[in-house]
């Protein structure tokens, strides 16, 4: 399977915002950084068809996209805050024509929320239920933009689990480096609407600092790019809840006016 | 797609516009009961300064009557229907519906359908109230009427109101930052209602402005063929109304960007 984004040119009423991207995604997790207007939302939202191009192609092996080939997670949370999290579900899911949503409630374990109005949900269990929404009818790509923006601790790393056990394309958005670590397979770098990298995660090399605490105990671990992972999740096994993955090799791609 | 939008539409609608829609309703019936009361207990002991022999004057407050009726029901119901979809586009794009449905792969063309039908659907309802109550009001009250003013009081509201419903799609979707315009003082306004509102305002209006006139010439003309050809120009506006509404469908396009940008200009 395999996504083909060929010389998108995006832009809105006051300019353009992607220019001739170009980029093959395929099965696995590709995290899209870019500091604030890199064009990381606008990409998005370009493949999800939301905006349409001004120029360019995007195919899934080499056909348009069609309906239900995308579940999509925005910053706009389309869910009614008047209906409850069912009603969502129904709506969405009659609009995705699929006929049953019990298997993705299941799956993400948000069966008490249903009769709740989604006005009354934390953000964390509001996220859940737009990637509920998302998950309706598996999608064959999955484009995030920022999902665990807002969210605390908790809910920020059951988001990341869930990316993690989605199948098919996954394009996550973020533009906090170290989530790249947890979540990726690939990383693709934004700069003012240009690719500046896109590889794998090896492929940016350098070495990677992660700190991490356990009650008033702070570690300072220096390890290799392909090493994190594996570190984090030791970490983790002892105890210890990571605060910090800082690359210096992600972060001078990402450049100076990155916060 | 369409018939999951009509039904969250009419939730959509009833969650944030009930206690607006039950007020205008009420409003209606009241002024669509005292017009119709006033036309048929007109005698000619009761009516005043109409400068006209009094049992000319009593048919002459019952047509003038009738006349408001019929355009004042064209208001409400125009009203109620793009309280219906304007509200709904407006709480769609607050929300961010438009951008999942959109990202979901939701064409222009279903959105462009699913509205209107919302649209017409709540014209259909209010339109059926409006009608329902103000004839039986006649017939409970036992006025008689002529058959130019009888089609005034179905046409006028309905071609207004199904104009009016058409322009609500039209402004919602094809020019959304209506519903939030600078004002230039660090304010917004609203324009979206204000432009959609206007029709049925106009012609509430001139009917009015009209049927004063007619009284203060009422030494040179006959006022009741005077009201009787108002009631059939406003037949013909109906009408003339009516033959744009179609192109509506046609001439709707939709302003994604404007519709996942929260309206903001």
């Amino acid at each position: 399977m395999e996504l083909m984004v060929k010389d998108l040119v995006v832009g809105y009423r006051d300019g353009v915002v992607i220019d001739g991207f170009n980029a093959v995604f395929s099965e696995g997790r590709t995290v899209v950084l870019g500091p604030n207007g890199s064009g990381k939302t606008t990409l998005l939202r370009a493949i999800a068809g939301v905006l349409k191009p001004l120029r360019g192609s995007i195919t899934l092996d080499g056909k348009p996209l069609g309906k239900g080939d995308v579940g999509y997670v925005s910053h706009a949370s389309g869910l009614d805050p008047n209906m409850s999290v069912r009603e969502n579900l129904e709506f969405y899911a009659e609009v995705k024509g699929v006929e049953d949503f019990r298997d993705v409630v299941d799956k993400l374990g948000i069966d008490d929320l249903l009769n709740i109005k989604v006005g009354k949900l934390s953000n964390g269990q509001r996220r859940l239920v737009e990637i509920a929404v998302a998950m309706l009818g598996k999608p064959r790509i999955y484009l995030l933009d920022e999902p665990t923006d807002g969210l605390d601790v908790f809910f920020a790393r059951r988001v990341r689990e869930i990316v993690k056990s989605l199948g098919g394309i996954v394009i996550y958005t973020s533009h906090v480096p170290s989530e790249v670590f947890e979540v990726a397979d690939s990383i693709l770098v934004l700069k003012s609407g240009r690719m500046v990298f896109y590889g794998d995660i090896a492929e940016v090399g350098g070495a990677v600092k992660v700190v991490a605490r356990r009650e008033r105990e702070t570690l300072i671990i220096e390890t290799n790019i392909d090493e994190v992972p594996r570190t984090i999740e030791d970490l983790r096994h002892r105890g210890y809840e990571v605060l910090e993955v800082r690359s210096t090799a992600i972060e001078d791609l990402l450049g100076e006016d990155h916060d | 797609m369409i018939r999951a939008y009509l039904r969250r539409a009419w939730r959509v609608g009833r969650a944030y516009y009930f206690a607006t829609i039950i007020i205008m309703l009420v409003v209606m019936a009241f002024t669509i009961a005292f017009m119709v009361y006033g036309a048929s207990s007109a005698t000619p002991e009761s009516v005043h300064g109409v400068n006209l022999p009094p049992n000319l004057a009593v048919i002459f407050t019952k047509y003038m009557l009738t006349l408001f009726v019929s355009t004042l029901i064209a208001m409400f119901v125009s009203v109620l229907s793009s309280i219906i979809v304007l509200g709904t586009i407006q709480a769609d794009m607050q929300n961010g519906v438009f951008e999942i449905l959109f990202g979901n792969g939701v064409s222009d063309g279903e959105l462009i359908r699913a509205l209107f039908i919302v649209g017409f659907s709540a014209f259909a309802v209010f339109f059926v109230i409006a009608e329902v109550l103000v004839m039986a009001m006649f017939i409970v009250t036992h006025v008689s009427l002529p058959y130019v003013l009888i089609i005034d009081i179905i046409l006028v509201p309905l071609s207004t109101g199904l104009f009016t419903t058409g322009l609500s799609v039209f402004v919602g979707l094809t020019k959304p930052k209506y519903f939030r315009i600078s004002t230039g003082i660090g304010s917004t306004q609203n324009l979206a209602f204000t432009v959609v509102a206007l029709p049925s305002l106009v012609i509430l209006m001139i009917t009015i402005i009209a049927s004063l006139s007619i009284i203060g010439v009422s030494s040179i003309i006959n006022p009741i063929m005077a009201l009787q050809s108002l009631g059939n120009a406003l037949i013909i506006a109906s009408m003339v109304m009516l033959t744009p509404t179609p192109l509506f469908i046609t001439m709707t396009h939709v302003d994604r960007v404007g519709l996942v940008s929260k309206g903001v200009v």
